[in-house]
């Protein structure tokens, strides 16, 4: 009989034991696929972003004829931003590839910003009917970005803390859940740019 | 059978299940006594050489409360903990099979179309737009529906299905997908999977234990008692493994049984729903034509193998195991003349991808004469002539259409649809704009000085880029006929269900502000309220999930009585009329009553009876419904409010009504 009690022990501990690892583990997956689906939500306004920067650089080559360099600058900022993206959205969250999307969408907020100061002194191009969908497309597009970020951003936190809290962070070492990055675009770079042009 | 019989039908099935289920574990627990007997007795009489069969005492309680015990709390933890996850809603499953959710505003034409199809099913069974996902990696055709309740479906398709599949084909799978929502199969289901997975954790541990009895203390010169212990152990776990395993396959056998009655119904439904056999036959047709058939490779398949529209595993010779009913009975039942041959099946070019059944030139033509000449006379300007019309009522008819959608709904959804500004469709799809729509629907349309405070609280509280698209979607939105509001904001759910819980907190408190912005809460903002909390509190956990509490009307009385006088005040003004509505009301259901004072009928008290309803069994929620119909209906008309009302309580009590076709 005490065999019997220790086993019946044994198996208690062991079944509680496994019940709970598995909890943890499942809350871990289930909040890794949340933020990832929330990724893929600012993917997909990116994506629209990244489409409609060449047509607006089209629609405004006739008009700023001598602004080339800008163009050029705003086209090679949107093809890295976009190839950041591409790299982001295979594995988001990944520190690396999360810093590089950042720098690369700041860098393009912010030639985006002198492109839309500089095609302010073209009278033409401002009335252009195109131009203004296109800007007012753009917008609305970068607002849904900032909205989607958010998003991104609060489950990432959400899955950092409960990864990082005990007793969870002993699950999370050993099934290797690594720490998802921020998805942040850097401000100071959005916040200069306009100074730089009207200086 | 009407939707309250089904659901009771599926309760009942419950019961039984846990009948068989019961008789199970007795049968692995007197296996396992058994084992144990031989190993407690057999093993200390073999020490003293003496004849097994001779010494054996068969009778030992202690062994046995022992054992059952231990039995039964290994696998109510296993089942519990099962239940418990996959009751944290739809999504789990279908992430857990590898299901991808499909972008509300994907571009893909295959995809659009599925979105397409599953919206405007909703929209006619009155239950709230599902997330849709797909398996990416499955590429026959099967789909499956999860969740433990409507408010938490979700629907999973296989990538064959978008490959392969017209859209009547298409509806006909998610007919079939939806009638199992409908039908409370989904409970059911996860009931089943966690029962399954009780019994095989016992045989997890049994093998955990042999394994660890086997590699533990390998050497070979330790004392002979520990060598017995260690033997012992062994065959401990190997019993409880074999055993364990023997009890899966008996749940399993259990599992097959129920599904395949329950499959045929969800079939019967999808016919009646969509009034199209032949687009479930033909995509049937498909399954049997495709090499891949349903086969579904995902590992955890086999947990939910029940679940899906189709096989998941290659035809078994033991139709014991099969959760379906044969492909070619299936088939044969929606077209006689079938001759058992199937036609090879070859991908869908994207051109024939149809978006709407209204468009689609080479659709069969399933509609009749008369509907299909309704549907092209109603283009989108000739709508908002229906607004303000009161709508006819018929107090039967509208309760035996609650979670029985027909063909007309499926229409009207589709016209719906049709009809709404290209604009406000696409609002509708991204949370952002979403947002907008629910916003713009609150703006006061009567009242001036409302409508500038509400624009205040936007100002004060919402993003100013928000605030200019809830200005455009107010221009469209004003122009809508009062009864496309709600449908509207049902619209909304599965964009609003991928706002992060901070940003539905910040929402969820905006509309609040909005709907008391005048200093009382109206018709329209009051249902909107119980119809958009109702099922996104549930999703994002603020509320937990209601479960059956309150089997007789009589443990209603109070709560029932209360939502009675306040419809009878909000449907009358002369004093006599509304007497007369109550009465019609509570008749049949209470008998007499006493109406309750209009200062005791706030939305407050409004909001914590329907609570209560909430938790009361189908065939109570049944006789409320009957009693709300006929309260409101006791004048002869129902207007476009009333008609709000009942689509507000039937959400409120998980319900799911139709859209009261207009005619």
């Amino acid at each position: 009989m005490p065999v019997l009690i220790i086993l019946g022990l044994f198996f208690g501990i062991i079944l509680i034991l496994a019940i709970v690892v598995i909890g943890m583990y499942n809350k871990l997956v289930a909040l890794r696929n949340r933020f990832k689906n929330a990724f893929s939500q600012i993917d997909v306004q990116l994506k629209r972003r990244y489409d409609l920067i060449p047509n607006l650089v089209e629609c405004a080559k006739g008009y700023m004829k001598h602004e080339r360099e800008t163009l050029e600058a705003v086209i090679k900022a949107r093809n890295a931003a976009s190839s950041a993206g591409q790299k982001a959205a295979q594995n988001p969250g990944d520190p690396v590839a999360m810093a590089a999307l950042s720098g690369a969408e700041g860098q393009l907020t912010g030639v985006l910003t002198r492109f839309m100061a500089l095609s302010e002194s073209y009278p033409d191009l401002k009335a252009n009917q195109n131009m203004l969908s296109l800007q007012e497309e753009l917008t609305s597009t970068e607002n849904k970005v900032a909205f989607a970020r958010q998003a991104y951003n609060d489950s990432v936190m959400y899955y950092n803390t409960q990864r990082e809290t005990f007793p969870t962070v002993i699950i999370a070492g050993m099934f290797n859940f690594q720490a998802a990055s921020l998805f942040e675009i850097e401000q100071a770079e959005q916040r200069e740019a306009p100074k730089v042009s009207f200086g | 059978m009407d939707f309250f019989e089904r659901q009771d039908h599926a309760r009942r099935q419950t019961v039984r299940l846990v009948i068989l289920f019961a008789i199970s574990v007795a049968v692995i627990i007197a296996a396992v006594y058994v084992v144990a007997l031989l190993i407690a007795q057999g093993g200390g009489s073999h020490a003293q050489g003496r004849s097994v069969a001779t010494s054996m005492n068969l009778w030992d309680p202690g062994l046995l409360l022992a054992v059952a015990f231990s039995t039964i709390v290994v696998i109510a933890i296993g089942s519990l903990y099962k239940v418990s996850e996959l009751a944290a809603g739809g999504e789990v499953v279908a992430q857990m099979m590898g299901g991808r959710l499909v972008d509300p505003q994907t571009t893909d034409l295959a995809e659009r179309r599925l979105l397409n199809v599953v919206e405007e099913m909703s929209l006619a069974s009155g239950v709230p737009v599902p997330q849709v996902f797909v398996l990416d990696n499955e590429p026959s055709i099967n789909a499956f529906a999860a969740g433990y309740q409507p408010q938490s479906a979700v629907v999973a398709v296989s990538r064959g299905c978008l490959q392969y599949l017209t859209r009547e084909e298409l509806q006909g799978v998610l007919g079939h997908e939806f009638s199992h929502v409908l039908n409370g199969d989904m409970r059911l289901n996860l009931r089943l999977i966690g029962i399954v997975y009780g019994i095989l954790v016992l045989s997890l541990i049994g093998y955990f234990v042999m394994r660890s009895a086997g590699f533990a203390g390998s050497s070979r010169n330790s004392d002979d008692r520990r060598g017995d212990n260690r033997a012992t152990f062994f065959f401990i776990g190997l019993a409880l493994y074999i055993l364990g395993y023997l009890g899966v396959l008996l749940g399993n056998i259990i599992k097959a049984a129920i599904s395949r009655q329950r499959e045929f119904l969800a079939d019967a439904s999808s016919v009646q729903f969509t009034r199209n056999p032949s687009g479930l036959a033909s995509a049937l047709k498909k399954i049997g034509g495709l090499a891949e058939g349903s086969r579904i490779n995902d590992p955890h398949a086999q947990e939910i193998s029940h679940m899906f529209f189709s096989n998941a595993f290659a035809g078994s010779i033991f139709n014991l195991f099969a959760t379906h009913p044969p492909l070619e009975e299936r088939i044969r039942l929606l077209d006689p003349n079938f001759d058992g041959n199937y036609a090879g099946v070859e991908a869908l070019p994207d051109a024939y991808v149809g978006l709407s059944s209204l468009t689609n030139q080479g659709a069969p033509a399933a509609h009749d004469a008369a509907v299909a000449a309704m549907a092209s006379g109603l283009s989108s300007d000739a709508m908002p002539q229906l607004a303000g019309r009161p709508v006819s009522t018929d107090r039967d008819r509208i309760v035996s259409q609650v979670g029985t959608p027909q063909v007309e709904h499926l229409e009207h959804a589709e016209r719906l649809v049709a009809g709404l500004p290209p604009m406000v469709v696409r609002a509708v799809r991204e949370p952002y704009t979403a947002r907008g729509i629910v916003f713009a629907l609150l703006l006061s349309r009567e009242d001036e000085a409302t409508r500038n405070q509400q624009w205040q609280l936007l100002q004060a509280h919402a993003e100013p880029p928000l605030l200019q698209v809830v200005q455009q979607l107010s221009e469209q939105l004003d122009q809508l006929p009062a009864e496309n509001r709600l449908p509207v904001v049902d619209m909304t759910i599965p964009a609003l269900k991928r706002l992060s819980p901070a940003q539905y907190q910040a929402f969820r408190r905006i509309v609040e502000a909005l709907t008391a912005a005048d200093g009382k809460v109206d018709l329209f903002e009051y249902c909107l309220r119980v119809i958009l909390f109702g099922y996104l509190d549930v999703q994002f956990g603020l509320r937990p999930a209601p479960s059956v509490r309150y089997k007789a009307v009589s443990a209603v009385s109070q709560p029932a009585t209360i939502i009675l006088s306040a419809l009878a005040y909000a449907g009358q003004c002369q004093p006599n009329d509304i007497q007369q509505a109550f009465q019609a009301g509570t008749h049949d259901l209470l008998g007499q009553v006493q109406i309750v004072p209009p200062q005791e009928c706030t939305f407050d008290t409004f909001d914590a009876a329907l609570g209560e309803l909430a938790q009361a069994s189908p065939a109570v929620k049944r006789r409320i419904l009957d009693a709300v119909v006929a309260c409101i209906a006791a004048d002869g008309k129902m207007t476009v409010e009333e008609n709000e009302l009942l689509r507000a309580v039937s959400a409120a009590l998980a319900c799911p009504l139709p859209p009261v076709p207009v005619r």
